[in-house]
């Protein structure tokens, strides 16, 4: 898995009742969707997150990337990362896009209809 | 009807009007209406594309990237990075706009004319109210049927009787809405009688012609007057429009200084005066579901502080965007995602005092805006109101999304505390602007206005600006309405140039 993919799918981990985690999507539609329609301060902002949430922050504190960690260590640089100034600024880009890609999901959709 | 769609046009393309319009947003449709209907050959482009109803998507981002401009992420640069948001389409913002109509308020028309008493006779109140009459009526403008407010609309109905302030339901330009909570990424059922399903229909039934996913670059100038624009169509070739009489720029009050700017037709005013109502929202957690994504889009609203610059709304955003706002990542968001039907937000509009000013850099468009202390102590009294309101309606907790206050509380002293204390610095608070104005101002003096007070450029003979750009300050009330009416005023004074005996 790549460092972007990562990021953005350990935002929404699996919420349970019902509804899947954004990692068990399929992201693969929306990757080119998202590139050919962010501007490009969005597409700046998520790979600056990408370097400093995904990689450097997680060495820092883990020495290893986000990518190679488990689903306790994702998520503890997030909480992490969430209360620091500027990763917590880039953290609302990680947040609009992986909220974006998951309710794009005709699954997703489904399943909040049904609540 | 002529409809031209700038995705297929490829070969360089000429065409001559009487007046030529910038944008199709209510603006430019009211313009456009006017002067078509009047017997006038008009042009009106647009860079957006149209969007039938039923092409409206129900994922986020689907619906924005195919009707918001940028995604919907355009940020202003300041104390704290504001998003402003703007539809980009055929009807301007009005297809995915909460479609809540409000009247130009009186004393906002007796402020302006106070300043510049030129103004009363430019735009006398009567004719005000005559062009808003008629817009209400061709756009159905009726109150939210109690029948389909749904749940959000309520709670906040009751929240604002426990509290004594005055509220109401929205008045709205829709025909047989069913509450499908839709209307920011568009009504898919085509209930929303937005500008381009009514005054845009009517310009092009009466012979206006449409130039769609094309985008105005410059306005041509000869004869030291304005005689038509030069523009690039989505399929790469040069457009060229002459106008005998006019051209009237209706592209919004980011992009039309941006146009005059881009053209070398600046002045000392031209994208100055930026002003805007930044909105907040608070959420809170109902025991019982709410399903903010049913009901009327934003069906009720508390009126009882406009005298402070407050307004409050129900708010209605599809899940994407509901879940995007929530102040969580990783699991604690997932947990609020799997608890989102208990949620309901509501807003908070401020008729802010800050002044901004819109610039083009390098090709790019510079919108620098700060949040005065003002304007961020009456943030955080709109937000006190808005969590006593809500737990006054019942809910269990209420998120105030304010960084440096509590993530939940019930607590009213906790409140009264954000009120009093909370946080003075802009980049706590999370405010979003969708309703701008101010940066082409009408007004007597060159220095301090761009327009005439009968919407002529000072400088330009043959140019008019038409939208919200013109208004003198921020009005405190959701504009599309009065935006509609000036426009109509705006395309008057054109008729007038172009027909002196009349
Ligand atoms: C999410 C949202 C909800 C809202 N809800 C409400 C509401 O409920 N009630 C209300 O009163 N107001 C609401 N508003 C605000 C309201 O919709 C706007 O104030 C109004 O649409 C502005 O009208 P306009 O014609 O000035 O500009 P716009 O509606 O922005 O239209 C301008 C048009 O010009 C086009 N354009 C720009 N530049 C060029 C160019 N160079 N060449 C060609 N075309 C160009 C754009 O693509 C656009 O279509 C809302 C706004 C948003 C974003
Ligand atoms: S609330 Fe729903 S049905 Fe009503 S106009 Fe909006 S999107 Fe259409």
């Amino acid at each position: 898995m790549n460092a972007r993919d990562a990021l953005i799918t350990a935002m929404i981990p699996a919420p349970g009742d019902g509804l899947p985690a954004l990692g068990d999507l399929d992201l693969r539609g929306f990757w080119p969707r998202f590139q050919a329609a962010a501007p490009w301060h969005l597409r700046a902002g998520l790979a600056l997150c990408t370097v400093v949430v995904g990689t450097v922050l997680p060495l820092l504190l883990r020495g290893r990337r986000l990518a190679t960690l488990d689903a306790d260590g994702r998520d503890a640089v997030l909480q992490r990362a969430d209360r620091l100034p500027l990763c917590r600024d880039l953290l609302e880009v990680a947040r609009l896009v992986a909220c974006l890609a998951y309710f794009d999901d005709d699954g997703v959709q489904a399943a909040m209809a049904r609540r | 009807m002529s409809a031209l769609d700038g995705r297929s046009i490829r070969t360089p393309l000429s065409l001559d009007c009487d007046v030529v319009v910038v944008g199709s947003g209510p603006a430019g449709s009211a313009v456009a209406r006017r002067l078509a209907t009047a017997g006038a050959a008009v042009v009106v482009v647009e860079a957006g594309h149209r969007v039938a109803p039923t092409q409206f998507a129900r994922p986020a981002f689907s619906a924005m990237a195919a009707t918001y401009r940028d995604l919907g992420s355009s940020v202003v640069v300041g104390s704290a990075p504001i998003p402003y948001v703007q539809g980009r389409m055929v009807g301007g913002t009005s297809p995915i706009n909460g479609a809540i109509c409000w009247r130009l308020p009186r004393d906002v028309w007796e402020e302006w004319v106070a300043a510049d008493p030129a103004l009363g006779d430019a735009i006398p109140w009567e004719r005000v109210e005559k062009e808003t009459d008629e817009v209400e009526a061709r756009l159905d403008v009726r109150p939210t049927d109690p029948a389909i407010a749904g749940p959000n609309n309520e709670l906040m109905a009751r929240g604002a009787e426990a509290l004594g302030l005055d509220h109401r339901p929205i008045r709205r330009n829709v025909v047989g809405c069913e509450g499908l909570g839709r209307c920011m990424q568009g009504c898919p059922a085509g209930h929303k009688r937005s500008v381009d399903r009514t005054l845009l229909q009517d310009a092009e039934a009466a012979g206006a012609r449409l130039l769609t996913g094309t985008t105005v670059r410059a306005i041509e100038q000869a004869g030291g007057r304005a005689v038509g624009i030069r523009a690039r169509t989505d399929g790469g070739a040069e457009v060229r429009i002459q106008a005998r009489h006019a051209v009237v720029l209706a592209a919004s009050a980011v992009q039309t200084p941006v146009l005059l700017l881009q053209s070398g037709i600046g002045s000392p005013a031209t994208g100055e005066g930026f002003a805007a109502h930044p909105g907040l929202s608070l959420s809170g957690r109902f025991a019982e579901p709410v399903r903010m994504w049913t009901g009327a889009t934003q069906g009720h609203e508390v009126t009882g502080l406009r005298h402070e610059g407050l307004k409050f709304e129900a708010l209605g955003y599809g899940h994407a965007i509901m879940a995007a706002r929530i102040p969580a990542v990783g699991r604690p968001l997932a947990a609020a995602i799997a608890d989102l039907a208990h949620e309901a937000t509501w807003g908070v509009a401020l008729r802010a005092r800050a002044r901004g000013r819109v610039r083009s850099l390098l090709g790019r468009t510079v919108v620098t805006y700060s949040l005065t202390p003002w304007d961020i102590q009456q943030l955080r009294r709109g937000l006190r109101v808005l969590g006593e309101m809500m737990l006054a309606a019942g809910a269990e907790h209420v998120s105030p999304g304010v960084r440096g206050a509590p993530a939940h509380t019930s607590s009213l002293q906790d409140l009264v505390a954000l009120e009093r204390d909370g946080p003075r610095r802009a980049s706590a608070f999370r405010p979003v602007m969708t309703h701008l104005f101010g940066t082409c101002r009408m007004g007597s003096d060159p220095l301090r206005s761009v327009v005439r007070p009968d919407f002529r450029h000072h400088g330009l003979p043959g140019l008019y600006v038409a939208d919200s750009s013109v208004f003198p300050s921020n009005t405190g009330v959701n504009p599309q309405v009065s935006i509609m009416a000036l426009a109509s005023l705006c395309a008057r004074s054109v008729l007038a140039a172009a027909s002196p005996a009349a």
